[in-house]
């Protein structure tokens, strides 16, 4: 387990941990910050539509793309 | 109950009766026959019911979706050739080992097709989605041994079917399609296992995890069975048969577990 200083970051690590576990909950988090040009630590709101949409690619092969989308929503709307 | 728990327990029965009568031979010839007939049927189709159920938890028709739909084209296929050669060898009293192939081989053979679309799938659709892949070198191992097991397999099995003046052409191309496509089918099984193993305990890997497994159950039952029945030692009340009807079984249970994950995630109510 981690935790991350960045509060989004940190929500989101939370949606997915129970889905996908801890390993792999941190490396989509570290390949999709890094696809937007971001760090683990720097994701801003703003951010969060975009991230989204990257695990939302992510986990359509495992629940498909009604519940990805249900998961993304979750993630864009964190505050 | 749960629905998974209540698999869990009727695979543990199932299996638990293959091997009492396969062990003890209770009843004698006929009963055995009949049991190595009468379960694969049965497992085959809890298979099939456990795999329209997970399909049927998608609302949306995606790759996710028809990938399922694929798996279960390809073990529906399956369980139409178990009760073909359940007819042929209960009701019509056939020597399967004579009349090999018989007309359920045409149907395990052509439901390879639609199981390895839907694995491929699976994999590609996971490829594209950026998600990790895990390390380089466990690929590199993978397809060493995959290589090394493909030399053997040759080896020991292909070449000499080749090689055989007594069997003939047909017979020679069924022969070989079961241990050639299984070993096709190995590749994505084991890659996915690979990438399950990645994800931990995430609720997400359980399908996918039951469904490389009885894939592989069934690909190591395939390999024995290829050379056994080219040996004409292949026979009722043979244990191989656990592996498939454990594969069946298993392919089964990730169905409902599939369909457990999708029930289970309901942000929309939070």
């Amino acid at each position: 387990m981690i935790t991350y200083k960045n509060s989004y970051t940190q929500k989101i690590y939370a949606i997915l941990i129970p889905l996908i576990g801890d390993y792999m909950a941190r490396g989509v988090i570290k390949n999709q910050v890094a696809k937007l040009g971001l760090t683990e630590e720097n994701v801003a709101k703003k951010d969060l539509q975009n991230l989204a949409e990257g695990i939302k690619k992510g986990l359509m092969a495992f629940i498909g793309s009604e519940k990805a989308n249900q998961v993304a929503s979750k993630i864009i709307s964190i505050t | 109950m749960k629905k998974t728990t209540l698999l869990w327990i009727i695979t543990g029965i199932l299996i638990f009766i293959n091997i009492i009568f396969y062990l003890t031979g209770l009843g004698g010839e006929k009963v055995l026959l009949f049991v190595s007939d009468i379960l694969p049927i049965i497992c085959s189709f809890i298979a099939s019911i456990c795999l329209v159920i997970a399909f049927n938890g998608f609302k949306e028709y995606d790759y996710t979706k028809i990938a399922w739909i694929m798996i279960f084209t390809g073990i529906f296929l399956s369980f139409i050739a178990e009760l073909l050669y359940g007819l042929q060898e209960v009701g019509l009293g056939m020597n399967m080992n004579e009349v090999f192939p018989s007309i359920a081989d045409y149907f395990w053979c052509i439901g390879y097709i639609p199981l390895f679309i839907g694995l491929a799938m699976m994999f590609i659709g996971y490829k594209k989605s950026g998600f990790p892949l895990g390390k380089a070198r466990v690929y590199v191992l993978l397809s060493f041994s995959y290589l090394a097991l493909f030399a053997i397999i040759a080896y020991f099995l292909l070449i000499p079917i080749i090689n055989d003046p007594e069997t003939s052409g047909l017979q020679t191309f069924f022969y070989l399609f079961y241990p050639i496509s299984d070993i096709f089918l190995v590749v994505p099984a084991a890659i996915l296992m690979y990438i399950t193993s990645l994800f931990g305990k995430g609720a997400i890997s359980k399908p996918w995890k039951l469904l490389a497994l009885g894939f592989l159950s069934f690909a190591f039952a395939d390999l024995i069975y290829s050379y056994l029945s080219w040996q004409d030692k292949y026979g009722s009340g043979n244990m191989i048969d656990v592996a498939w009807h454990l594969g069946y079984l298993l392919i089964g249970l990730a169905g409902l577990y599939q369909r457990e994950l999708v029930e289970n995630i309901n942000y929309n109510e939070l």
